[in-house]
């Protein structure tokens, strides 16, 4: 039994580049410099190889702090590494910060080869400021806690905001659409120029059509375009690995709508999508609804902040007659910015109480367009980090922190994870709050938009990136 | 005929709170805008009038991860700590006639047979199961199909909510013993009282659009033919293989066993796997369902065939229609069912 009176030694682990931090770390040792015993070094190649993956197993496993060091940028061994991770943790940390996990127990910093002062005042200054916050108990496996020790700093599920409001906005017609849609299919199979067509059949009930392929122009009858098709249909041109079976070798006609069309050509971008055997044909869309016991709620929270109303990517394009007026393209960031403003201790309740309803079903994962790793990291069954496990809170939040962050600066905000979700968690929030970091930080990046536009975290810019922290 | 009570609605978290000083109660809390089963306290918002929880009251007896034990490692000797059965009253407030025969149908899977699943029993053993009529099933229900009478719910008690009362009534020797224990909050009432809401409850459910189903092939003799049948092609093209369907789904009982490595020992626990992962059932020799199409066959094989087979005609499916509200893609065992039912008593008539 450990005696929890006992004076709080912080556990801290540190990243240290070999080139340079590593070496500022070994200067200090020879050189007599004292730090604290509490630094545990892990060695990494370059900065650029720390995953944030690595930074919150490392809280999960009972680091009180993480910190990450790296050569100054300029200095990198391998040219840009540490350009990209200024920019990555940049992002992380405000990202943890949204959810209300303290900021200050993660820290990025340039140590060179010959600054054994700085890495040893950096430790010292670190280890400081994590015994003043106290033990790590909000990104935390609680199974890694030493008997005895009770959990705390978590405080129990509270409501603290309601991120869900629905939307109420007039649903165009898209009957029209629907006609046009199934001429062309129709002609386009008969002539041969497709194969199959990729769009919505008409499910046993209204509010129930489904992603279909169409192999014969005679099946086209089936084909349906209404209010209730909000799937996204990008992914299904790429064979998501986990599905099996076989990549097809014909033609494809797909439709999309213009949110899936962002996400489509982001899927375009990573060559995920072979050009020269699709068919795009863009269709405009007036918004989708939500439905419940086959019963129309509401429109998707994420049609009614819509702001896309063209296609960045199409063969041709169907328009809706009249588009409807769209918001102000910032209204989007509302609730984000609604929950920014709360206190670390109401953001953190916020999605806590959120994401512990998370049952790791993998819908948010398996629909995203950009989830399209050949093989996610977590379907693993090696490391306590499985798909399906959901022990406790902590692999909750791992889950959607990653899956948000493995998403940064990919993710079109085409609000499938939210739409999904069986528990109604407001996941593009996450998103949403990257993608508003990414707008401020780095300049308006709209995923998908343009397939040549550098993207922002594989771009840097070499003066003017300086919001991870210290430099 | 067990005798019938009711209890005022503005009452009820007296109740709850009565209940809550002997045994823990767990009823249908709405938080952060989802309905779920959650354990009662003061603050809850219990809400009654909802249909639907999202997660199912299985949770409460197959929990999505239990550990089961852990060893712990001192030099070379390795001591096992097994984890006590749970042992702690408890009550489900509000469940509805569907789940109830959830219930059952897991009670088959796990108790039925030798070896019993003595995690599962000792959880169910401890339970008190009260159920609630459903008042307004919606279009997703499907449970008439199965016969189940949304109207008379089965459980250890049984409620209503008329007006403004809640009737209940004890259905076995343990709600009687129950109700009894909290009888002071309640005051006599008529049966014939529930007469008339009985009834339209009844209506209701058997005019919904899924209340009658072609259910009639699925039988023994017709295994093969269904499993070899060619809808199955198209059926799961939409699929994702998430596992919404199967974490959502009252009587999908599959789990599987890990361990967790705390470094000083490890715990073995087990949690709920699905059948529509490809990490499902995965052995030295890798997967035996390789494609999608196999995994989403097996599910709907498993709740159509394989279980009413194993178990005296009872379908693994009971009509809650969460998998027709929750599926990503729209797909659903209602599709299932119609697609493969159809065209198997056709192929037969011809």
């Amino acid at each position: 039994m450990l005696d929890q009176e006992k004076t709080f030694e912080p556990l801290i682990v540190a990243f240290c580049c070999n080139w340079c931090s590593y070496a500022g770390a070994d200067l200090a040792g020879t050189s007599r410099l004292s730090y604290p015993p509490n630094v545990k070094i892990i060695k990494v190649p370059c900065s650029c190889r720390v995953d944030p993956i690595f930074m919150l197993r490392a809280f999960g496993k009972g680091a009180d702090g993480v910190i990450v060091c790296g050569c100054h940028p300029g200095d990198c061994h391998y040219s840009t590494g540490n350009y990209f991770t200024r920019r990555r943790f940049a992002l992380l940390f405000s990202l943890l910060d949204f959810m209300g996990i303290e900021k200050e127990r993660m820290r990025l910093e340039w140590v060179s080869a010959a600054e054994s002062a700085k890495f040893a005042r950096v430790m010292n200054e670190f280890t400081e400021e994590v015994t003043k916050l106290g033990p790590n108990r909000r990104l935390m496996d609680i199974r890694n806690l030493p008997e005895g020790y009770e959990e705390l700093g978590r405080g129990p599920h509270r409501e603290v905001l309601d991120a869900q409001a629905p939307h109420a906005r007039n649903i165009p017609s898209v009957v029209k659409i629907e006609e046009q849609m199934k001429a062309r299919a129709t002609k386009l199979l008969a002539d041969g120029v497709v194969d199959r067509v990729l769009a919505w059949k008409a499910g046993d009930h209204e509010t129930m059509p489904e992603p279909a392929f169409f192999d014969h122009p005679s099946q086209i009858e089936n084909m349906v375009y209404n209010k209730y098709c909000a799937h996204n249909l990008s992914k299904y041109l790429m064979v998501a690995p986990w599905l099996g079976g076989k990549l097809f070798d014909g033609s494809t006609l797909i439709f999309l709508k213009p949110c899936d069309s962002y996400s489509f050509n982001q899927l375009i971008k990573e060559n995920l999508i072979n050009l020269e055997k699709t068919h795009i044909i863009g269709i405009g869309c007036g918004g989708t609804v939500q439905v419940e016991d086959l019963e129309e709620v509401g429109m998707w929270e994420k049609c009614g902040v819509c702001t896309k109303i063209h296609h960045p990517v199409g063969d041709e394009i169907i328009e809706l007659e009249n588009n409807s007026p769209r918001l102000d393209k910032n209204a989007r960031f509302a609730t984000v910015e609604a929950i920014e403003a709360l206190s670390a201790d109401d953001r953190f309740a916020f999605w806590q109480s959120q994401l512990s309803k998370c049952i790791r079903c993998n819908a948010c994962r398996n629909t995203c367009p950009v989830c399209n790793c050949k093989r996610c990291v977590f379907s693993n069954n090696k490391y306590d980090m499985a798909s399906k496990v959901n022990a406790t809170e902590f692999e909750e939040q791992l889950f959607h922190i990653v899956r948000a962050f493995h998403v940064a600066g990919r993710c079109s905000d085409c609000g499938e994870c939210s739409r999904v979700c069986p528990q109604d968690i407001p996941l593009h929030l996450l998103n949403r709050k990257i993608i508003k970091d990414i707008n401020e930080f780095y300049g308006e990046y709209q995923a998908g938009q343009d397939i040549a536009a550098p993207e922002p975290l594989t771009s840097f810019d070499l003066n003017n990136d300086g919001q991870a922290g210290k430099n | 005929m067990n005798k019938t009570y009711k209890i005022a609605l503005g009452n009820l978290s007296k109740l709850y709170g009565r209940i809550n000083e002997t045994q823990q109660i767990y009823l249908p809390v709405r938080r952060g805008g989802t309905l779920n089963f959650e354990k009662w306290h003061e603050s809850a918002v219990v809400d009654l009038h909802g249909l639907k929880t999202t997660n199912t009251p299985k949770d409460l007896f197959l929990p999505q991860s239990e550990d089961l034990y852990t060893a712990k490692m001192d030099g070379t000797n390795i001591e096992i700590i097994t984890k006590d059965f749970f042992d702690n009253a408890f009550v489900i407030f509000g469940v509805k006639a569907c789940d109830i025969e959830a219930i059952a149908v897991m009670d088959n899977i796990y108790l039925s047979k030798h070896p019993v699943d003595m995690y599962y029993e000792a959880r169910r053993k401890n339970a008190v199961l009260v159920s609630l009529a459903c008042n307004a099933p919606k279009n997703a229900c499907f449970c008439a199909a199965f016969n189940i009478d949304a109207a008379n719910p089965k459980g250890d008690v049984a409620t209503w909510i008329l007006g403004e009362y809640l009737y209940t009534q004890a259905q076995n020797g343990k709600g009687k013993a129950f109700v009894e224990d909290i009888m002071g909050l309640f005051e006599p009432a008529e049966a014939d009282d529930l007469l008339g809401l009985k009834a339209e409850i009844a209506e209701k459910a058997q005019s919904l659009p899924y209340s009658k189903l072609p259910l009639e092939s699925f039988t023994g003799e017709n295994m093969m033919k269904i499993f070899d049948h060619e809808n199955w092609d198209f059926l799961h093209r939409a699929c994702i293989g998430c596992g919404t369907c199967t974490y959502t789904c009252p009587t999908c009982s599959c789990y599987d066993i890990k361990d967790f490595d705390k470094c000083s020992g490890t715990t073995r626990f087990r949690c709920w796997d699905s059948c529509m992962y490809p990490e499902f059932t995965l052995m030295a020799h890798g997967n035996n369902r390789l494609t999608q199409k196999e995994r989403f066959r097996q599910r709907f094989m498993h709740k159509l065939m394989y279980h009413p087979m194993n178990y005296d005609g009872q379908f693994g499916c009971v009509g809650c229609g969460r998998c027709i509200n929750k599926c990503p893609v729209s797909l659903n065992i209602v599709k299932i069912i119609k697609s493969l039912g159809v065209e198997v008593a056709e192929n037969a008539n011809a």
